[in-house]
């Protein structure tokens, strides 16, 4: 169980096909887009660093989600005190 | 007020207004350039910094054009203009590039199929410990070139099998192979609407055993692909 990915591949695929289809392909006007991350162009940066954040996010967050439900699971289960 | 731009359709074609809600928040709408109609949304600031749900409310708008019967050229995102008047006066000055990828792609759209490839051995670091920092950078890279060659060849495998499986639906091809950090590969297929039930359970059939360590077919999508580069 340890070794299985936290976040479904295909969902990682879709995620990148997504991100790659929309910000580095399609009809281009004005002849060059400048799109930032975080005040930094993201010609600069590079659109698998942008995935890549992404990603991580996305990590964090299924991490996140496991450990809560891991706590939850490992919770014993207890009762009100009854009155003495 | 600044514009955006999602997708270019012929105005001919007379395509229904819109209805959604754009990256800026506001109403998507159409703007007339002589021949073409530019589905665009009047946005507060002309930089538009690229978010997962904007990336995806951009993809849907396009995805509109798209089911309203007519194929679309989605535009890339981030494309904001001054005003409406600057939009058109750029989309008139290329016009006809724009029609003729209309008419290329008229009635048809794009299906992607994503390929994880196996990689091989990862390359693994000296375990000597002997070479000389240099020696074993160089060490690196060989391997790294060789893991990038057997990517190469894999795809070109899992390419040819699935011309062979759905060449016959396929109206233009554009691959694109990403060998590090994850080899990925994307195979873009143009293919007429109605042929899309034959084309996927063709490629259902593909045996692509042992070539491929995992297969999504996204789409139907507009032709992001498919679109020429400006001044060709």
């Amino acid at each position: 169980m340890a070794n299985e990915p936290h976040i479904d591949d295909t969902d990682r695929l879709m995620l990148s096909d997504l991100v790659n289809r929309v910000l580095d392909r399609g009809l281009v006007i004005s002849g060059s887009i400048i799109v930032s991350v975080a005040g930094v162009d993201l010609i600069r940066v590079g659109l698998n660093v942008f995935i890549a954040a992404i990603e991580t996010e996305l990590q964090k967050s299924a991490d996140r989600e496991r450990e809560r439900s891991l706590f939850h699971a490992n919770l014993p289960v207890l009762h009100p005190p009854r009155g003495r | 007020m600044p514009t955006y731009l999602y997708c270019i359709l012929p105005a001919a074609a007379e395509p229904r207004a819109p209805t959604q809600t754009g990256v800026g928040g506001s109403g998507v709408r159409v703007l007339q350039a002589h021949t073409l109609a530019a589905w665009v949304e009047t946005v507060g600031d002309r930089t538009i910094t690229p978010t997962l749900d904007r990336l995806r409310t951009h993809d849907a708008v396009v995805m509109a054009a798209l089911e309203s019967g007519e194929t679309p050229l989605p535009a890339r995102f981030g494309q904001v203009f001054e005003s409406d008047e600057s939009c058109r006066a750029a989309l008139v000055g290329q016009a006809s590039r724009m029609e003729s990828d209309l008419a290329r792609v008229r009635g048809l759209v794009e299906m992607r199929v994503i390929a994880r490839l196996p990689k091989g051995d990862e390359p693994q670091q000296d375990s000597a410990g002997s070479d000389a920092p240099g020696t074993s950078y160089m060490r690196q890279l060989q391997r790294e070139r060789s893991m990038e060659q057997i990517v190469q060849a894999t795809a070109a495998a899992v390419r040819a099998r699935l011309t062979e499986t759905v060449g016959a639906f396929v109206r233009g091809e554009a691959m694109t192979l990403d060998p590090f950090p994850a080899a990925t590969l994307t195979l873009s297929h143009l293919v007429a609407r109605d042929e899309i039930p034959a084309y996927r359970t063709a490629l259902n059939g593909a045996d692509l055993g042992g070539l491929v360590e995992r297969i999504v077919v996204s789409g139907p999508v507009a032709p992001y692909q498919f679109v020429s580069a400006p001044h060709d």
